[in-house]
Formats: C-alpha cells, structure tokens, sequence
C-alpha cells in the first residue's frame, strides 16, 4: 500500500487549496491517485492520542504503549506528506497533528506516573509497599 | 459510595466496577481513581456528584463525543478544539491529583 503512495504523482498541485475529494477541479486521468486523499493513519492517531490521556491504567503502561504507537505512526504520515504534499487532505494533517499533539501530552503524564510508582517502590521497597497498612501509616506522615 | 437497592444495568455495573492496580499493591489512588464512580453517578443524573468524584469526567467525554461527530462531519477547526480540550482534560487531571495529594484524600 504504501509503496503506491509513495510514488511521485504526474501532477502535484502543491498551491491548490484543500478541497475535498469530490470538489477537486482536476479529474486526473490517473483517476484515484490524482484525488487528494485523506492520510492514512490520521484517524487512528487522532483516537489513540486521545485514550492515551487515560492513564490511570496498570501503573501509566497503556497510555505509554498508545501514545508512543501514535507518535510512530504520525511520524510515518508525516513523512509521507512531506513527501507528496499535493496529495493528501488538510484536514487529514490537522487531524494528525491534533493527535501528535494529544499523543504527546498523554506521554509526558503516563511518564509521570510511571516514574512515580517506580519511585515508590525505590524509596519504600516492594513488601512493605504491600503491607496494607502501608497507605494509612504514609498518608499520616505526610500531614 | 452508596450501592443503591434497585436492580438493573447501574446496579449491576457498581457491583462490578474494575479493581485499580495501584489501589490494589499500594493502597493508594492513582491519578484516575473515581472515574468508574464518578460515570456511574452521571448516569443517575447526579453532576455534581459526577465532579466530586471525579472532575475531569464530563470534559472527558465531551471530547470523546466531539471526537466522534468530529470524525464523521469534519469540522474546519475540530482538530485545533479537541487539541485544546484534551489539553485542558490533562490539565484538571493533574490539579485534581494534586489537590488529592495535599489534601490527604488519597486513601
């Protein structure tokens, strides 16, 4: 698929305004690829950087595993719009970059969060950490 | 939280709420505890309920509603909103656990 993408277009129009599919002035004989199609990965990255701000799963694992899978894949689309840029929607590269952005954000907080737990276990040791009258006995030192 | 006495879904989703990890090893809330609660409480129409538990639950699922119409309409400067409002959700998150951490709620 993306070895087709890939492929210099016969007629780039790199200062043509974004137009969606259907409104495109300039049915190429090329058919599909003379479109300008949405990017491949935009929604996706979109929908993973936004779940990647639920953190609070399993000590910030899954939001670090669908944030740094987000970051990859909008650095492929990226890539492949700097390439062609003629080629591809505007609104799908916003919808990118949103989801970069997204993506970013839930990395740095599942960070966070990771770090502290590990911190945690550093500083107090895994058995005590496990003692359940752990929480209580932290809570009353830190007031 | 109160387990009310009447049956059917909500019922049944108190009853079987997911156990938090963090809260399971350390004992103590991890920057998501309440979310569970705080929707079930939305769904009995409770808001302000919903906020106590849980502030960052209704912009939440704001954007995840936006992100749907969004995705389907396509709105001109739908990508520049949801980045905004994912910006603030990561930011209420972060005050609410601070707020829990100073205020020694994290039991």
């Amino acid at each position: 698929m993306s070895e087709e993408q890939l492929e210099p277009q016969e007629t780039p129009q790199p200062i043509q305004p974004p137009t969606s599919p259907q409104k495109n002035p300039f049915p190429q004989s090329g058919g599909f690829n003379g479109m300008q199609q949405s990017l491949p990965n935009a929604t996706i990255v979109l929908v993973l950087g936004i779940l990647s701000i639920l953190t609070c799963c399993c000590y910030g694992i899954i939001g670090l595993i669908l944030a740094i899978v987000a970051l990859v894949l909008s650095k492929k689309d990226r890539a492949l719009y700097a390439l062609n840029v003629g080629a591809y929607t505007e609104g799908s590269l916003k919808n990118l970059n949103a989801g970069r952005v997204c993506a970013i954000i839930g990395l740095i907080l599942s960070a966070i969060y990771l770090l502290i737990c590990v911190v945690f276990i550093a500083m107090f040791g895994f058995a005590a950490i496990q003692d359940p009258n752990f929480a209580k006995e932290f809570v009353e030192s830190m007031k | 939280m109160m387990v009310s006495d009447d049956k059917g879904f909500i019922h049944w989703l108190q009853n079987h709420l997911l156990a938090c990890p963090m809260k399971q090893t350390f004992g103590l809330d991890c920057p998501g505890c309440g979310l569970q609660r705080s929707i079930i409480a939305l769904m009995q129409g409770d808001l302000i309920g919903s906020f106590k538990l849980y502030p960052a639950t209704i912009p939440f699922l704001f954007v995840i509603t936006f992100l749907i119409v969004h995705l389907k309409a396509d709105f001109k400067s739908g990508a520049q909103i949801i980045k905004i409002a994912v910006g603030f959700v990561a930011f209420i998150i972060l005050i609410n656990y601070i707020y829990k951490i100073f205020t020694h709620q994290l039991i």
